[in-house]
């Protein structure tokens, strides 16, 4: 296990008192929490947005230690909503954003334009595409320079059930090839399930956090925090505590054979 | 409302909107179906109100009537206080009122805010507090009918129940049409009584949201999404004869499963 960045004791006005999360390299990491807990917040603070008086380690060093640009070319992150972009189609943004060798930045767009399934957007403006596609072109933008760490702001509300396990398969495929450390917020714990592991922040600190099937389990401690379980895991928790059932099933075929076999 | 006879692009249409009701739409391209529910266009069909259907007079009055409240606020108006941002509504839309603070405290107090929020930004609140801001600018000019576009997008399940519990009381107290516009048919399945889905520019089938959405070949047919309550008890009817009535809470199936298991 090699820890990536490391944010320990995190305190940030009232949003954070003794906030610590360790990311371990090439990891998805989910990080959820109700309306308010901070997510956004931790995300314009990984990005450097908003200084803290903590110090956050990235690899070994204090990321205010880096000088913005080389600090952007370990990590970037997509807020949806924030950027006003020029009048440059995806097409010329890709190309002007990339700082590869001309021979292998064609070939690097052209996966990423393949993998995110965006080609039919390339020659738009990027204002002038639907909100879903401005998420997915902000996310390609932040690919361009191979970063080791993408931060994802709450980008599922913007995308359909197709679009979000795309990117899913994408940006494992992605990290297969190139190395990437995924950290996105959700307020939809469904989004979690995928991920290698959760963080779940409640009270200005994280309540708990592990494998997401795990956590999931804990029902009481999540829907006090103000989050609803996924469908299935509600069902299978509840079915368990009635002794109906001994695990946890996504599938709902099986459960059904679990329950009446 | 009654729709009758509305031509739209080939098609005819004929729906209704259930006055002093949470009516849902859902399917495909949804905003064009808003549109012309908005009366935003030249109105190509009989709009019946009470058995009286609309002269043109009475349909331009009608459109005055009726706000859409979109998932997001725009943009451009991040930087406003929430004062600036109710007083341009009363303004731009020539409110009539004796007095302006007086009506815009109303309004936020009719959403459960009080004044203390006026001398804030827009880009400041939270999820919830954003989404209560845009139902109380929407209350300004005193609308019939409110049309949602996914209001619960970005709300986490305590924020989610708030705000039902508030589009209830609009409805309740002050005999206000709700239509919320949604994907998501775990939501609409919760919370509307009537829906219409609109797909291929053709209204596909309209009526008791319970009862569509129990019409599962056909929703399976036609490719439209099944609240995962619904899938579950179908699948334990279809292939385990497992007789579950269709619940809409979870605490109910449960109890149902133990009951027949």
């Amino acid at each position: 296990m090699e820890v990536i960045l490391n944010i320990n004791d995190l305190k940030f006005y009232d949003l954070f008192d003794n906030l610590s999360i360790y990311i371990e390299k090439n990891k998805f990491i989910t990080i959820s929490g109700a309306n308010n807990c901070g997510k956004t917040t931790l995300i314009r603070i990984l990005s450097r947005q908003i200084e803290t008086q903590n110090s956050i380690i990235l690899y070994s060093k204090n990321i205010y230690d880096y000088k913005i640009e080389d600090y952007l070319k370990e990590v970037r992150s997509v807020i949806p909503k924030e950027i006003i972009f020029n009048e440059n189609t995806l097409e010329e943004e890709l190309n002007y954003q990339s700082e590869l060798e001309v021979s292998d930045k064609n070939i690097f767009i052209n996966y990423i334009i393949k993998g995110l399934k965006i080609k039919r957007m390339l020659n738009k403006e990027i204002n002038y595409l639907s909100s879903d596609e401005i998420v997915l072109a902000q996310i390609a933008i932040a690919l361009v320079n191979h970063p080791k760490i993408l931060l994802l702001d709450n980008i599922f509300d913007y995308l359909d059930k197709n679009e979000i396990e795309n990117l899913y398969n994408f940006l494992r495929d992605y990290q297969e090839k190139f190395g990437l450390t995924v950290i996105m917020t959700t307020i939809d714990l469904k989004n979690s399930i995928e991920s290698d592991y959760l963080y779940i922040i409640d009270s200005k600190k994280v309540i708990l956090s592990g494998e997401p099937l795990t956590i999931l389990q804990r029902d009481n401690i999540i829907n006090k925090a103000g989050l609803s379980l996924p469908f299935m895991i509600d069902l299978s928790v509840k079915l368990r505590d009635y002794e109906i059932i001994n695990s946890i099933y996504l599938n709902k075929i099986k459960m059904v054979d679990e329950i009446w076999k | 409302m009654i729709f009758k006879n509305y031509k739209y692009k080939d098609n005819i249409l004929n729906f209704s909107i259930i006055e002093k009701e949470i009516n849902g739409i859902t399917g495909k391209e949804t905003k064009n179906l808003v549109n012309i529910i908005k009366l935003n266009n030249s109105v190509k069909g009989k709009i019946i109100v009470n058995n009286n259907e609309l002269t043109k007079e009475e349909i331009n009055k009608k459109r005055k009537e009726i706000i859409y409240i979109d998932s997001e606020i725009n943009q451009t108006i991040y930087h406003q206080t929430i004062y600036d941002l109710l007083y341009s509504e009363i303004a731009s839309k020539k409110i009539q009122t004796k007095n302006i603070d007086k009506k815009i405290i109303e309004s936020l107090k009719i959403v459960g805010l009080t004044e203390d929020i006026l001398v804030r930004n827009f880009y400041s609140l939270s999820s919830s507090e954003k989404k209560l801001i845009q139902v109380a600018r929407a209350l300004l000019s005193n609308p019939n009918i409110l049309i949602f576009d996914e209001p619960f997008k970005f709300l986490d399940m305590r924020n989610e129940k708030k705000l039902i519990m508030l589009l209830n009381r609009i409805k309740d107290q002050y005999n206000k049409t709700i239509i919320l516009v949604s994907n998501n048919s775990n939501i609409l399945y919760k919370y509307t009584n009537h829906l219409i889905i609109f797909k291929n520019n053709k209204i596909l089938i309209e009526g008791n949201t319970s009862d569509i959405y129990i019409k599962i070949p056909f929703l399976i047919k036609n490719r439209i999404e099944i609240p995962e309550i619904v899938e579950f008890t179908y699948l334990a009817n279809k292939q385990k004869n497992a007789n579950l009535e269709y619940h809409k809470d979870i605490r109910d199936i449960i109890k149902d499963i133990y009951k027949h298991v």
